[in-house]
């Protein structure tokens, strides 16, 4: 038994060792200039200097290191925190880190363009560590559930990515340029990155070679490693800190890239390697190469115009693998992944014991003041309040009567209904994967929709605004009908269609990325990501309307059947329900709502989650009464957002999307803290 | 309610409209959205993105409205004819705001295809809309193009003499420099031009190709443009990187720094500081315009190139 251990660490450190050599040479030979394969070879054996020298010297060569060190940071960090966290399905990027690296360099750029060429690790790391504290707070710190914290990165993530393009679409002009940063790649402009990062990224890999051994004590759970007299404090301070040095600096030199750090431990455990000592040189070694080996590929396609960049690649690779991973992992393994039964809900108690009626008046009056005042104030042209009044009764062909008309009672009413959908859709997602952290983006829906429409829009730049909402539909259905028909076979349990969810959400990311990248100098794909009511006219408002009119009895009638899914599958059959139609049903319902509603807007993230929650917060969890409240709450969210984004910068506008996801993060820390409390 | 029938029933009787061609052919014309037409010249223009401001400029039509004027200003200079400071700020290019365009009652909105797209169906309401593909299919050439839209922007706006004017002035500088370049014994002369930006990983070159504007102005001038890829007809251009330009090294380099860092991370490599033509300082630099589709700006962009080789 020991000696077929040896063996197979041998063969694994072996046959990375190889595979490394062999991507670094492969590496080299590509790139924007063809070059041969003698005239490389003659660049090492000749002293004679000319420009395949300095090609090959200055550009390709520190690039291939890069690919080395920064394939075996990542791979490490990611095993690094599947460690400490004992959670197989985490890697840092999952956990926001690139998402918040990436918003703290877009704002060093907008508004600190000096701190951003002096300190770009600094400003990169930082971003890194508000995401990666952020993500704690809300999964509940470390010995939160595997699934809740994927859930929590995820939400930082789209919460984070929401400001980052408001941001660059605020700033037009230079986000052409930023956006390419957001493209991982490991080219490299000379020596001189490399010079700065390697001395922290080897004492790192050192120093996480070091604690090999606590490692393997710290992955038993918490009273065991103290039984066997770690210091757990100590170890997870340090361990938490090599995470963020080394996916951070990687992250600051190469951009993001994704998923390296969740496939290759992974792999690497797979062989059967259990002692740290060797899981964390293996992972070096095939870190490195995978990471080479997805460059190498991307020179395939072109230059820089055309190729796509690295992170993308990974999470091509990556996200089937997490795929993968759920579907056909042995049963042990799958208990630990999907084990998020206990702690799943937020269990908050009710501020308020009003009435339900009170409760609804309160926040109808509240529909109908935001309306009132949507219609007077909001936009940009001024009315006084005769104006409104005769523009209301038809005063035929004014000026007045054509905006209150033609754009803002119709815009107002898309918000309000849109938001309605968005919530209503939220509170079937939370059921059906009784989790509180679900939302429309869990399922896959908005990150379908939104690579559907850059598809459309890349094949057919002159598309009208219909068949992009088109095609968003189709995007949105397709992606949540993949991500159910994926996990039937598994039995809808929750805990397989939430990952299931996030890797369809990381591909269709991945294919958004490509996209967006390509079409950054030629048009202004970012308006068609992050939703907004803008421009849209009573033909969006009847379509929502139907929308919501069928939906909403269809949910009413099923009101009891849904409340059941939040109990344990066993106890809701032994109340005679049947889960699984239940929840098909249920999530049917949901995608269609989901996606038309982002069909007609945009993805608007956030409506979705909070305003279940507040609607809880109000009623507790009758079914009912929330599948009332919420809706309403949302319809609320949506129409203060839009007229905010109308108002702050005025007579430009944000898109609503950010104004609800800046209004949404807070809350939601906020409720964080409560439930800690609770 | 009764409101939104009449809506419908009014646009019903709009579709049909074009089957009774009541409209005088002067004030319809073909562009990327298919035919526009105006009632009568249009004399109250909202312009939605840099070009369609430059446009009517060149044409001596100050737009009512129009988005960004700030960064109109900063990116271009501003230089004569310059955007008047009364014109009102309509916020963003990809966001107009439609409030305001509607209250001012504009007779003409003219934009490019991916800033309209989103709200083409309101800004119709307000008035007639022409855009132009940024890139058009046909891959033809984009001097070609950019005047073509003028003299079309002209027909809406009754400035064909206008257009004319600027056509021929543009004619008589680019023969002036032509023949100021011949003296200095610079025709046929291989060149080719990039726009250097500090990229997020080292220096990024937009490298031009032979169908992009500024490289048609530069055969114009005389001069034989090196660069000519079927690849990157489609746009006019390629973003690559230094290694690159290897395959250029017989050329003279033209560049525009588009920010002061991407010119010394490019000066940084090695491989740029053994290229031929930075060797034997076959070099010229040019300030950094956006000339797509743009015709006050090739007007400068030209003056640019002459005064640089005369230096």
């Amino acid at each position: 038994m020991m000696t077929k251990q040896r063996q197979s660490e041998c063969i694994v450190l072996l046959g990375g060792a190889v595979a490394l050599v062999f991507t670094f040479a492969l590496n080299i030979t590509q790139g924007e200039a063809s070059i041969n394969f003698s005239a490389i070879l003659n660049v090492f054996f000749d002293t004679q200097k000319n420009l395949t020298t300095d090609i090959i010297l200055g550009f390709r060569l520190p690039r291939a290191i890069m690919g080395c060190i920064a394939g075996g940071a990542l791979a490490v960090s990611g095993a690094l925190t599947q460690s400490i966290l004992r959670n197989p399905i985490v890697s840092p990027g999952l956990l926001g880190i690139h998402a918040g690296s990436f918003l703290f360099i877009v704002l060093a750029v907008i508004f600190a363009p000096l701190l951003m060429a002096d300190h770009p690790f600094l400003v990169s790391i930082s971003g890194g560590l508000c995401a990666v504290l952020l993500v704690g707070l809300i999964a509940g710190g470390r010995s939160a559930p595997p699934l809740r914290m994927l859930l929590s990165g995820l939400l930082v993530g789209m919460s984070l990515n929401g400001l980052t393009e408001a941001l660059l679409i605020l700033h037009e002009e230079q986000s052409r340029q930023i956006i390419g940063w957001n493209a991982g790649s490991l080219r490299q402009n000379g020596w001189d990155n490399l010079q700065l990062v390697w001395p922290w990224i080897i004492v790192s890999l050192l120093l996480a070679l070091l604690m090999a051994h606590q490692l393997d004590v710290a992955r038993l759970d918490s009273d065991a490693a103290r039984g066997l007299g770690q210091k757990t404090r100590l170890v997870s301070g340090i361990v938490f800190a090599l995470i963020l040095i080394l996916s951070g600096i990687t992250i600051a030199v190469t951009g993001p890239i994704g998923f390296v750090g969740l496939v290759v431990p992974h792999l690497v455990k797979q062989a059967g390697i259990r002692r740290h000592a060797i899981i964390l040189p293996a992972c070096i070694l095939w870190g490195g190469s995978l990471l080479l080996a997805a460059d190498t590929l991307t020179y395939q396609l072109g230059n820089l115009t055309d190729t796509p960049p690295l992170g993308a690649v990974t999470a091509m690779i990556g996200a089937p693998f997490l795929l993968w991973l759920v579907l056909h992992q042995s049963h042990g393994d799958r208990g630990v992944i999907l084990n998020e039964g206990q702690t799943s809900r937020f269990s908050l108690p009710r501020i308020t014991y009003a009435p339900l009626w009170l409760i609804t008046v309160f926040i109808l009056s509240l529909i109908i003041l935001l309306l009132i005042a949507g219609l007077a104030w909001v936009g940009g042209y001024s009315l006084s309040v005769s104006q409104l009044l005769q523009a209301l009764h038809g005063a035929k062909g004014s000026i007045a009567e054509r905006i209150v008309w033609n754009i803002r009672l119709p815009r107002l009413c898309n918000a309000l209904l849109v938001g309605a959908g968005f919530a209503l859709a939220g509170t079937l997602f939370q059921a059906v994967l009784r989790n509180p952290l679900a939302d429309s983006g869990v399922v896959g829906v908005s990150g379908g929709a939104a690579a559907a429409s850059l598809l459309l829009l890349a094949l057919v730049p002159a598309a009208p605004p219909y068949a992009i909402g088109l095609s968003a539909l189709c995007g949105g259905l397709c992606a949540g009908g993949a991500v159910y028909a994926m996990a039937w076979h598994l039995g809808l349990s929750p805990g397989r269609l939430s990952i299931i969810g996030i890797s369809v959400a990381a591909l269709c990311g991945a294919f958004t990325q490509i996209l967006l990248i390509q079409s950054r100098f030629t048009g202004n794909p970012l308006i068609w990501l992050i939703g907004s009511p803008y421009g849209t006219s009573w033909s969006t408002t009847s379509l929502l309307a139907v929308t919501l009119v069928v939906a909403f009895p269809c949910v009413w009638l099923m009101a009891e059947r849904i409340g059941l899914l939040c109990l344990n599958d066993q106890s809701a059959h032994g109340l005679g329900l049947d889960v699984n139609t239940t929840r098909l049903l249920a999530g049917a319902i949901g995608i269609t709502v989901a996606s038309l509603c982002v069909s007609c807007t945009g993805p608007i993230g956030y409506v979705g989650l909070i305003a279940p929650h507040m609607a809880r917060l109000l009623v507790g969890h009758l079914t009912r009464p929330n599948l009332l409240l919420a809706p309403l709450i949302g319809a609320a969210l949506v129409g203060a957002a839009d007229c905010l984004a109308r108002v702050i910068i005025a007579p430009a506008e944000l898109p609503t999307g950010a104004v609800i996801a800046m209004i949404g993060a807070p809350y939601l820390l906020y409720l964080t803290r409560r439930s800690l409390k609770a | 309610m009764t409101y939104y029938r009449r809506h419908i029933l009014g646009s019903m009787v709009l579709s049909l409209l074009p089957f009774c061609n009541a409209k005088a052919e002067d004030h319809c014309i073909h562009d990327d959205l298919g035919e526009t037409c105006v009632d009568k010249t249009a004399s109250r223009v909202v312009a939605l993105d840099q070009q369609s401001i430059e446009f009517l400029l060149a044409l001596g039509v100050q737009p009512v409205g129009v988005t960004s004027p700030t960064n109109y200003r900063k990116f271009t200079g501003n230089s004569a004819p310059e955007l008047s400071y009364s014109v009102q700020d309509l916020g963003l290019s990809s966001s107009p705001n439609i409030e305001l365009t509607m209250a001012l009652q504009p007779d003409l909105i003219l934009g490019n295809i991916t800033n309209v797209q989103k709200n083409l169906s309101l800004l119709k309401e307000i008035a007639p809309v022409s855009a132009f593909a940024s890139y058009p299919s046909g891959h033809s050439d984009q001097f070609t193009t950019m005047l073509s839209n003028l003299r079309t922007i002209a027909r809406l706006v009754g400035r064909a003499t206008e257009a004319d004017h600027f056509c021929k002035m543009l004619d008589t500088k680019l023969d002036t420099g032509y023949r100021r370049l011949a003296s200095l014994g610079l025709t046929s002369k291989p060149v080719v031009l990039g726009n250097i930006n500090a990229g997020a990983r080292g220096a990024e070159i937009m490298l031009f190709n032979q169908n992009a504007l500024p490289a048609q102005i530069l055969k114009r001038l005389g001069f034989s443009y090196a660069c000519n890829d079927e690849r990157y007809r489609e746009k006019g251009f390629t973003v690559t990187s230094v290694e690159t330009l290897m395959e250029f090294e017989n050329a003279d380099f033209l560049y525009m720094p588009f920010n002061e860092k991407g010119m010394e991370r490019l000066i940084q490599t090695p491989i740029w500081r053994n290229l031929r033509f930075v060797r034997e300082k076959r070099l010229h630099s040019i300030p950094y315009r956006l000339i797509h589709n743009a015709p006050l700006s090739t007007r400068l962009f030209q003056t640019d190139v002459v005064s640089a080789f005369q230096s």
